[in-house]
């Protein structure tokens, strides 16, 4: 088993090196190596412990139960609630968790060349951190709510860093969003304490009690849509995701993407699945609408722009249609998928935004037309976009197959017609991508614009593209090992929003003649 | 360990190639890795030919399985629990049926000739080592779809092949390069979207009776894994639903799996209305076009329809649309390559025609003829597609009207342009004319015993439309034939200049050797054993061990490309003992340009590739070529009096083509009336 503060260490230590970083001087360039390696040191130390702590001591899920850590402390306790300090993992987390930490030294790589405001980025970033890792582990609702909550503050002013005349705008969109989003969760759970009666803020109570029923569930349930749908970026609750990504540095909108799909995902599984299925069944047509128009606006706004960075920014919005439709097929199978597909996106996202951050940051342009060939000419570059479009699409033995694969398992089996308009879907997303990637990937440069020519990805950022490469094609080729992990959770989830379906209509029976 | 071990190294020797060629230091180094893993998986897929035909019944599979899950799933608004396989897994494997034999073999043959093709082309081309590892890993995706024991494995192959293919379309130098990648890939992802839908399809809806394939699979001596998707187990399992034995499985549940599956193929094959594919195949940059052409839109579909037949076969109203739909798509490629006056258009709308009518063949009832044909058709697209390429590249003779001045100045290559086209137009013994004859006897009822015949009006539509195209792609090629053998020199005096100075200096002339030996190969694969074979001994066999006929026409497919191996290595051994002093120089240029060197008075060939093509050529070749030559510049005096050639010739030569093949229709109707063949 895990040691019991394995978890606490995973989500504070990031705290720790933020205050760390905030204590160091910067006026040397060796002072400022060792920000940016007591950055690295914070983000390296929970990986190790996620991997041979935690990961370890769970071993083969296949060969028995996953055995759950677990730390759970009373803290506030005497009031009208019961709020536990717990931590612990489960199916539905613990790969989610490992994804994070993963990824996050492949971040501060990708930020080495970061110049300006050296300590509060780095303090701000593993800020971000302790939110995203705080929020696949806990166990108490109202903790969850807390890290939910975390990262918005610091991704707003990292955003507000940015260079683009529109980064003030889109940092107070993501901070204006990402808190109403929380005000819903807060809602939402006031809302289902009240009706249910219930105390206890602990995940494992909360998923085995009855559910609120009938209206009230019903506005649970929408006031979850908001709150996860907003973070997932699903239509029409998109934009402050875009306008992050395409007015943010490139480190910066990777970060963003971290914290969108992937904790959405996960929140309307844990809490909107687990602990209101009754309103989420209730949903259900309005949920496959927004999968289809998450979808297909996404594809095509990414078709129609005319900015690089929104082009990728839009392409990975519209792959939260696919996910919404994994969600709402509510079965085992296709839970599994969506929180596959975030799994992926944790990798494939961030990949993607560095290829097209570092050739719009080198050639000082974004938009298509004069970035026309600026790539074609980095071979390393062209492979890391090829390799992050081509998971972010599907393409088998990459990340993104195995779950888009179990969503449309899933999906065929409760939606097949939505899950035929989401395969046609993903046809229109590929056109997109495709041309932004031909475009400026592999175009010929106009003659005049041979000095565009962006020079290959090399030194930190070279080393941070292949971190997440090599994760996209590692987790494609062996996606069983996300898979048999994630089976410990969905099945109870499906089981648990199974009780609570309707009963299914008689079939009258032909008459044989 | 046996032969079918082979399988692996068949699949995996490409991009193992792909691997070690990046630790190779020099341009030369990496084409020369990438070249030996490519023959070396040619051998490995003779040596897996071998063993499927030597211990058929047995089908050999074997799977190294990347990830494993169990999956029950209770949708919440479905009357019963739907049960899907215990396990679902993701791997990669083999499973050596005999045409999934016999197309690996050809796949790898034409791969291995086109890289040697490319590493000649372009040797000092800074992009030789990026474009041939792309053509090293669409080999390699084409095969694992090919070999692919499961419907997952023909995915993955699938969606590779379409990617990079259109990688290397990108990869050209021409503005319209992106726009025809992009095109390519749409059209290639529409397929692959549709074939992974119909993949989750299958799994939720078939997977699930696995005792149903395992018994039936056990027949086969298959030892059926249990994963889902596998093909053996499916194929059971779907003539067990079509007889009513799956709880919950009906006609249209086969229809709609079955038609989700012909929509991946007929995307694949560039059929109408993603013919476009064809356009984009042959504007690739230079020698890969040729594999494109080969393996790309005939042996993907090919290779997909095969392996899914019985589903086809089972549902309802497919197997008429894909006659229809690729009748019409052989008619209008021909006559697209009728008018087209780009060779490299021409080549790609000629291979796209031939790729309707092994389609047409499918519809039509005799898969073993539609294999057939594919074989040749893959050997002859290709070999047109190559010497396209090297005349429209080196030699800049890019259109039609500037083959005149070419039979001039550079009949050797002219010569080979001759044979290819006389294995694609269908010339009467040669190419793809006994593969087209096969699908032509099917319409005229020759369909395999225990095969469903197809009804009198569809083979009204695809006997008559795939007798129409073949007639007019014949003359197609003819066109392109006269128009070089007449040697008239282009309208635009700048621009007759303009050859004839590019002709005085021609560019790549080690290609020759190779793209000589690929139409030769091409015209004997249909000549040498597949009248004698799909006809007669294919039946006699199936007859005497009461077996299928589809798995011992394999010996024809064995026949086919073992042939020609034969024959070059005869020639090898009777290739003439030039004077000893021959320095037998080693390295690049000895071994693969086929140097000519006079010594003591005689010319040596350097080069054992090129002194074996050279043999066969001042032995046997030149001689039959400088007649038919001859006889046809006779023919062309004979219509010199005749101002405008053209309508003159159409009339005449056009009712002589479709006399000659309505009298072939005729032989292989009887023919094929009396030895019927096909799949059980």
């Amino acid at each position: 088993m895990p040691s019991d503060l394995s978890l606490t260490l995973i989500v504070f230590l990031p705290l720790v090196g933020a205050m760390v970083v905030l204590a160091l001087p910067v006026a040397t360039d060796l002072q400022r190596f060792r920000v940016r390696t007591t950055a690295l040191f914070a983000t390296l130390v929970p990986l190790l412990i996620a991997i041979f702590d935690l990961l370890g001591a769970v071993g083969n899920p296949s060969q028995g139960a996953l055995p759950q850590p677990n730390f759970d402390a009373p803290w506030l306790r005497g009031f009208l609630i019961q709020m536990d300090y717990h931590l612990g993992v489960d199916g539905l987390s613990l790969m989610l968790l490992f994804a994070i930490t993963a990824v996050f030294p492949a971040l501060v790589l990708a930020s080495w060349r970061q110049r300006e405001r050296y300590r509060t980025y780095f303090a701000l970033l593993l800020l971000v951190e302790v939110g995203l890792t705080g929020t696949f582990a806990t166990q108490d609702l109202l903790l969850f709510l807390i890290f939910f909550w975390w990262p918005v503050i610091p991704l707003a002013l990292l955003i507000s860093f940015g260079s683009g005349v529109r980064a003030g705008a889109a940092a107070r969109r993501v901070l204006w969003t990402q808190s109403l989003s929380g005000v819903a969760l807060l809602a939402a759970i006031l809302l289902m304490l009240l009706r249910t009666g219930n105390r206890t803020f602990d995940f494992l109570t909360l998923s085995t009690v009855n559910p609120v029923r009938g209206a009230p569930g019903l506005i649970v349930a929408v006031l979850l849509l908001v709150a996860f749908g907003s973070r997932m970026a699903i239509f029409p609750l998109q934009r402050w995701f875009v306008d992050g990504i395409a007015a943010a540095s490139t480190p910066v909108g990777m970060l963003l993407a971290l914290s969108a799909l992937p904790v959405g995902t996960y929140g309307f599984v844990r809490v909107a699945l687990d602990m209101d299925p009754s309103g989420s069944l209730q949903l259900v047509l309005p949920l496959l609408a927004l999968a289809l128009l998450t979808l297909y606006w996404g594809a095509l706004a990414a078709r129609g722009s005319r900015d690089l960075r929104r082009v990728a920014a839009n392409s990975l919005a519209a792959i939260g249609g696919p996910v919404l439709l994994g969600i709402t097929a509510f079965s085992e199978t296709s839970i599994a998928g969506a929180l596959g597909v975030a799994f992926a996106f944790v990798f494939f996202a961030p990949l993607l935004l560095m290829a097209v951050g570092v050739v719009s940051d080198r050639a000082g342009r974004v938009r298509l037309g004069e970035l026309a060939g600026a790539a074609a000419g980095a071979p390393r570059l062209r492979l890391l976009f090829a390799v992050a479009a081509a998971g972010l699409l599907g393409v088998p033995l990459l990340a993104g197959f195995p779950g888009l694969f179990q969503v449309l398992v899933g999906g065929l089996v409760a939606h097949r017609f939505v899950t035929a308009l989401t395969v046609l879907g993903l046809l229109l997303l590929t056109a997109a991508v495709w041309r932004a990637g031909n475009t400026v990937f592999w175009a010929a440069p106009a003659p005049a614009e041979d000095d565009l020519a962006v020079s290959d990805s090399h030194g930190s950022e070279f080393y941070a593209g292949w971190i997440l490469a090599a994760a996209v094609i590692v987790f494609g080729v062996s996606g069983g090992y996300f898979v048999s992990y994630t089976v410990h959770g969905t099945d109870l989830v499906a089981a648990r929003v199974s009780s609570y379906a309707p009963p299914p209509p008689p079939v009258a029976k032909k008459a044989h003649k | 360990m046996h032969f079918f071990e082979a399988a692996w190294a068949l699949i995996l020797l490409p991009p193992a190639g792909v691997a070690f060629s990046y630790l190779a230091e020099t341009r030369r180094g990496q084409a020369l890795t990438l070249i030996g893993a490519a023959w070396l998986s040619l051998l490995a897929a003779l040596a897996v030919l071998a063993a499927t035909v030597l211990r058929y019944p047995t089908i050999h599979q074997a799977t190294l399985t990347f990830w494993t899950f169990s999956v029950t799933q209770s949708p919440f608004n479905a009357a019963t629990t739907t049960l899907l396989a215990p396990n679902f897994q993701v791997g990669i494997g083999y499973a050596s049926t005999p045409v999934a034999a016999a197309l690996a073999t050809t796949a790898a043959l034409v791969v291995a000739l086109g890289q040697t093709h490319l590493m000649i082309q372009l040797r000092s081309d800074a992009r030789l080592a990026a474009l041939m590892r792309l053509v090293s890993l669409l080999s390699f995706s084409a095969v694992a779809l090919i070999m692919a024991p499961g419907l997952f494995q023909v995915v993955l192959g699938f969606e590779l092949c379409g990617l990079f293919a259109a990688l290397l379309i990108g990869s050209a130098l021409g503005t319209g390069a992106g726009r025809a990648a992009r095109r390519t890939y749409l059209v290639w992802r529409l397929g692959g979207l549709s074939l992974l839908l119909a993949a989750a399809f299958i799994y939720v809806k078939f997977s699930g009776p696995i005792e149903v394939a395992a018994t039936a699979a056990a027949k086969h001596g298959a030892s059926v894994v249990p994963d889902g998707l596998n093909l053996a187990a499916l194929t059971a399992i779907w003539t067990a639903a079509a007889h009513g034995q799956v709880h919950g499985v009906g006609g249209r549940t086969l229809t709609l799996a079955a038609a989700l599956v012909l929509l991946a193929a007929i995307t694949a094959a560039g059929q109408i209305p993603w013919h476009s594919l064809w356009r984009g195949l042959g504007d690739s940059p230079g020698a890969t076009a040729a594999p494109l052409l080969g393996v790309l839109g005939v042996t993907v579909a090919t290779s997909l329809l095969a392996q899914t037949y019985t589903l086809l076969q089972l549902a309802a109203g497919v197997l008429p649309a894909l006659v229809v739909l690729a009748a019409i798509s052989s008619l209008v490629l021909a006559v697209l390559a009728l008018r087209e006056s780009s060779l490299r258009r021409f080549a790609a709308f000629a291979a796209g025609s031939m790729a309707g009518a092994v389609l047409v063949g499918f519809g039509l009832g005799t898969p073993s003829g539609a294999v057939a044909l594919a074989v040749a058709a893959m050997l002859g697209g290709s070999a047109l597609g190559a010497v396209s390429v090297h005349l429209s590249r080196d030699l800049r003779v890019d259109t039609i009207h500037k083959l005149g001045p070419a039979w001039r100045q550079a009949r050797p290559t002219l010569v080979v342009l001759l044979l290819a086209l006389a294995a694609c137009g269908g010339l009467v013994g040669a190419g793809t004319f006994f593969g087209r004859a096969a699908v032509l006897g099917a319409a005229f009822g020759g369909v395999g015993a225990g095969l469903r015949g197809a009804s009198f009006w569809l083979r009204v539509i695809g006997g008559g439309g795939e007798l129409l195209a073949s007639g007019i792609l014949a003359a197609a090629c003819a066109r392109v034939a006269l128009a070089a053998l007449r040697g008239a020199d282009p309208s635009d005096p700048r621009e007759a200049r303009a050859t004839r100075r590019h002709l005085g200096q021609p560019r790549g002339r080690g290609q020759l050797q190779v793209l000589r030996a690929w139409a030769v190969l091409a015209v004997l694969s249909g000549l040498l054993s597949l009248p004698a074979v799909h006809f007669g001994l294919g039946s006699f066999l199936a007859s005497r061990k009461g077996g299928t006929a589809l798995p011992l026409e394999a010996w024809a497919l064995v026949l086919t490309l073992l042939a020609p191996a034969l024959g070059a290595v005869t020639m090898w051994l009777v290739r003439p003992q030039g004077p000893s002093a021959a320095p037998e120089r080693a390295g690049w240029d000895a071994l693969m340009d086929g140097t000519q060197l006079v010594e003591g008075g005689e010319t040596v060939v350097l080069g054992w590739p090129a002194r074996m093509v050279d043999s066969f050529t001042t032995m046997i070749w030149d001689p039959v070529s400088d007649a038919a030559g001859a006889s046809f510049q006779s023919l062309l005096e004979l219509m010199e009096g005749e101002p405008n050639w053209w309508p003159g010739w159409s009339g005449r030569a056009g009712v002589a083509t479709l006399a000659v093949l309505a009298l072939a229709v005729a032989v292989v109707a009887w023919v094929g009336a009396a030895h019927p063949v096909g799949l059980p």
